[in-house]
């Protein structure tokens, strides 16, 4: 502003001398008048000043003292070259307001100075150009600065109090600003904070339409007030219904339950709306717009007013049918097989259990419990295939069912086994079931265009009340089954005392090898290893020793290893014993070994399990034998059963190979009474074929026994193959196996088996049949 | 652009002294006389002009276009509003020769016109101001009804401004009928005359021509 005002200024000089004074004559010669370049020359200077302070420091006081200076000098110039006019003086009052707009009344100082100075220096030499008169008085000087000072008065109280005033409102402004800036802040905190709730609110809310998207539900809401009802488009969905379709009534929905659903509905509702429940939580059945039904799941809640009454109920409902398929499906899968779609063995339980009940609440009441499997159902399945076996459990069920009483429950427990749950027997009539059902079963029959003949073992309980449980039941019906089993198959036996005492005998025995075979102190203090020779018919030594554990029961006395190596492989005790067998056989071998050194030859045949043979450990056991206890893998030789071989067929080959691997010899036990024993030689990585004790038993007798063996000898020479023949029990059967060319030979009629300590000295003297040959 | 402080202060004093120099240049300008040239008392108002000479009559030699002269004839004004019985007025306006109505359409001769008891006329190539001894246009003569000259001088104080002078002072005492001690004043205006000598070429002449040499 300041700026632009002394650019007018200094237009107004120039205009002034222009107007006033525009040239000077000397007759009729005219030249520039000197105000014209006082105008220009000196105006300029003046604005050139504060100009330079405004741009270079502005807002500095330097450049407010300058512009007041000039603003003053401007003042002296325009009253010159006016020619001192009255009006022009008017300017100089001006400027002082015109300073004034600073509102600091410190810059009226030298204002008024040079004011002064000006005028005293005028009037005391030039007072015409002040006052108009030749000589000023001092009063008259003294007026003028008066009324100079008059004005100041006033422009600076008008200064302090305008600068009091702009304090005022600066300090009130600079409240205000801090008053607005809390504020600003607290608009802004809560606009953060409410924009925040929104944004929450706004994903709250998405969130809920998504989890209501999401889950399918159709809402409702009911006005009791109005007792005007709310579907939402999704509602109606569920139903068939168009949008339009639906009015406000809540009828809409009762007509749609089906009706005997209804009243259980209205209940639900009415408990809700007077607070008996605090939700609703319930499955109806609605009829759909395409004439079906669909289940519902309805969940509600009431909302209350200060009294407790309900204003409005509103919840969601939605489409549950395929999850009660799914739940159906679940609760058939549960009790039912899969497969054959009988019952399975837990519905089969608790029908007998309640059998159970019902016979011991009446005497007399009798039901039976037949208990079976199908005989050589796993050569079917092996040969034919698992599909074809399933079909033949599916016909096998059906045919069960088809000969007995609706009442009756036949149930399939899994595999080839099924449990036929007869109620209500009378008499013989659940041995006559047994009998038709093993009967049906007898004769070939065709599946699947193929002919097939699996006979049915049964186990036969009848019972009125007598068993404890359900379980007990099924387990005398196994014991019978298996009975019937080892009795030829193809039949039913019914259950009796001496069965159960076997079961409890067998229970017995699993209940103490699982304790003696805790710890390796019960195993060394029970179970001891008997050695029986093997001997060379070439030479009458003996060439090594098979180790046959014995099981010295503290109260049982001695068990032998028919009665519990069974258990033991059912129960997984053979594990623990195989392992301990092992460890003192090779001990055993090693402690000959020292004795006897390398001169004599000597090894030692130990019995491998089934179980054994398919455990993972197995591999890492025998190094951790050999490398523990220093026998030599060449002495030692692992006996394995030509059907445990087969029943693991594939797994076992290569395990057979990695024994080998090690430097063990394989022998093959009982060869001759399996199902492929000729197949056996050509495909497993064997050494040494053991002919089974059957052979030898018959061999006195019949011819073509001694042809077989002599078959198997000449077969097992032909593959390289060491022969023991066991079961020698007389010379007569070492001559023929001599003349066979059998080179060793196992049995009573050289050793029974011995302890350590006999069959050292066994080792020690030789045998008495060697000294016989010689 | 420089702008340290002690820069900023040597150009603020340099700037106040320039300034001051330049007030001083004009102020001395201001306070300049022009030359008072020298009376001729035996001067007379050329006759044939409507002059009342029963009372005393103040001559002013003016340059039409002299801006000094306007505080003059602002104090003429001033003094005729007070005095205007007590004298007649006769304006000479310089004209250069051949000066044609530009010259005579001034504001000056505007205002002299107007004046009562005043006539003004044009003195192409300022013979008559040469013949009374002026040579500054703002030149009074006041003579009295006799023809005695009664004051030569200006009745402004300085070149320009108007207010009281001594010129003025002695111009009311004299009108009044009192002594005056100024009986001769500064003069502050535009030379009447170019100083080329041009003027007393054509003086010569006019003086050759009236006596036919």
């Amino acid at each position: 502003m300041f700026g632009v005002l002394f650019v007018v200024q200094l237009i107004g000089c120039i205009a002034a001398a222009l107007i006033f004074t525009p040239k000077t004559w000397a007759g009729a010669q005219g030249s520039t008048h000197i105000h014209v370049w006082a105008g220009l020359g000196l105006g300029t200077l003046l604005c050139a000043m504060p100009m330079y302070l405004i741009l270079v420091h502005r807002g500095q006081v330097l450049t407010r003292y300058g512009i007041v200076i000039a603003q003053m000098l401007y003042s002296s110039l325009l009253i010159h070259l006016t020619g001192g006019r009255i009006e022009t003086h008017f300017h100089l009052f001006g400027s002082l307001a015109f300073i004034a707009f600073y509102r600091d009344w410190k810059l009226l100082i030298p204002a008024t100075i040079i004011i002064s100075a000006d005028h005293l220096l005028r009037a005391i030499y030039w007072p015409e150009s002040i006052f108009g008169v030749l000589s000023a008085s001092p009063w008259r000087a003294l007026e003028h600065a008066g009324w100079v000072v008059f004005e100041d008065v006033f422009l600076i109280t008008g200064c302090i109090f305008s600068a009091q005033e702009m304090q005022k409102i600066s300090e009130s402004q600079a409240k205000l600003e801090f008053v607005n800036t809390e504020t600003e802040q607290i608009v802004a905190e809560r606009t953060k904070e409410l924009r925040s709730r929104g944004e929450e609110l706004a994903r709250s809310e998405e969130r809920f339409r998504l989890a209501v998207q999401g889950s399918q539900h159709g809402l409702w809401d009911w006005d009791l007030s109005k007792e005007k009802m709310y579907y939402a488009p999704r509602w109606k969905e569920l139903v068939g219904c168009q949008e339009h379709e639906i009015s406000d009534s809540m009828d809409e929905w009762f007509s749609r339950i089906v009706s005997e659903q209804l009243t259980r509905f209205y209940k639900d509702l009415h408990m809700l709306r007077n607070g008996v429940i605090k939700t609703l939580d319930t499955e109806l059945e609605m009829m759909h717009a395409d004439g079906t039904t669909r289940w519902m799941l309805c969940r509600a809640t009431a909302e209350r007013d200060e009294e407790g009454n309900a204003t409005r109920l509103a919840g969601s409902m939605a489409d549950i049918s395929e999850l009660k398929i799914a739940q159906e499906r679940l609760r058939q899968l549960a009790h039912h097989d899969r497969l054959t779609g009988l019952p399975n063995r837990g519905v089969f339980v608790s029908q007998v259990d309640k059998e159970l009940s019902v016979a011991k609440k009446n005497p007399g009441y009798r039901f039976a419990v037949l208990f079976g499997d199908f005989d050589g159902f796993k050569i079917i399945n092996d040969s034919l295939g698992h599909a074809f076996g399933d079909s033949m459990l599916i016909h096998a069920g059906e045919m069960l069912l088809s000969h007995v009483k609706d009442t009756d429950v036949v149930s399939r427990f899994g595999g080839d086994e099924f449990a036929v749950l007869l109620r209500d027997v009378e008499d013989d009539e659940a041995e006559r079931i047994a009998q038709r059902l093993v009967d049906s079963f007898r004769d070939p029959y065709e599946i699947n265009e193929h002919e097939i003949s699996s006979t049915l073992s049964l186990g036969l309980v009848v019972n009125g009340g007598e068993h404890g449980s359900a379980d007990d039941l099924l387990r005398d019906a196994d014991a019978a089954m298996y009975q019937a089993k080892n009795a030829g198959k193809s039949r039913w036996q019914l259950f009796d005392e001496s069965m159960h005492q076997a079961a409890m005998k067998r229970l017995d025995i699993e209940r103490e090898l699982r304790r003696a075979t805790a710890s390796e102190e019960t195993m060394n203090r029970e179970f001891k290893l008997l050695y029986q020779p093997i001997v060379d018919l070439d030479c009458g030594q003996i060439a090594g020793f098979e180790a046959l554990i014995r099981w010295e029961h503290p109260e049982m006395g001695l068990i032998e290893p028919d009665q519990f190596v069974g258990i033991a492989e059912d129960i997984g005790a053979i594990i623990p014993i195989g392992e301990w067998t092992l460890r003192v056989a090779c001990e055993q071998v090693v402690e000959w070994r020292k004795e006897f050194g390398d001169v004599q030859r000597l090894y030692m045949n130990v019995n491998l399990s089934r179980r054994q043979l398919v455990h993972t450990e197995l591999i890492s056991l025998l190094e951790q034998t050999i490398k523990e206890t220093g026998v030599r893998p060449e002495d030692l030789k692992l006996e394995i059963t030509e059907t445990t071989v087969m029943d693991a067929r594939v797994d076992a080959v290569k395990i057979m190979r990695r024994i080998r691997a090690l430097g063990i010899e394989l022998a093959i036990d009982d060869f001759g009474t399996g199902h492929s024993s000729l197949s056996c030689l050509r495909d497993f990585p064997i050494q040494v074929l053991k002919i089974d004790r059957a052979f030898m038993l018959n061999m006195s007798n019949h011819r073509e026994f001694c042809a077989l063996i002599h078959a198997i000898v000449t077969l097992a020479h032909n593959f390289n193959l060491q022969v023991v023949a066991e079961g020698i029990e007389d010379q007569d059967q070492i001559s023929q196996l001599q003349t066979m060319d059998c080179s060793y030979a196992q049995g009573y009629f050289f050793s029974r088996p011995v302890d350590a300590a006999a069959a050292t000295l066994l080792l020690r003297d030789g045998l008495s049949y060697s000294r016989l040959a010689a | 652009m420089p702008s340290s402080p002690k820069f900023t202060s040597i150009l603020i004093a340099v700037w106040l002294l320039l300034c001051l120099g330049g007030f001083w240049v004009l102020l001395e300008y201001s306070n300049t006389p022009g030359d008072v040239g020298k009376p001729n008392a035996g001067w007379v108002i050329p006759a044939g002009l409507e002059v009342e000479t029963e009372k005393a009559t103040l001559v002013l030699f003016a340059h039409p276009r002299c801006p000094c002269t306007r505080a003059t004839m602002s104090e003429l004004e001033r003094l005729q509003g007070d005095y205007k019985d007590a004298y007649s007025m006769l304006v000479v306006f310089y004209e250069p020769i051949g000066g044609g109505d530009e010259w005579r359409s001034t504001d000056l001769w505007r205002r002299a016109r107007a004046m009562e008891n005043t006539v003004a006329i044009a003195d192409p190539g300022g013979v008559l101001a040469m013949d009374a001894g002026a040579t500054t246009s703002g030149q009074l003569m006041l003579m009295n009804a006799d023809g005695g000259m009664e004051f030569w001088g200006g009745i402004t104080a300085s070149r320009g401004h108007e207010g009281e002078s001594l010129g003025g002072i002695a111009l009311r005492d004299l009108f009044r009928g009192l002594d005056t001690a100024h009986r001769r004043t500064s003069v502050f205006g535009c030379p009447l005359s170019a100083d080329d000598g041009g003027l007393e070429c054509i003086v010569e002449e006019a003086c050759c021509e009236l006596t036919g040499d």
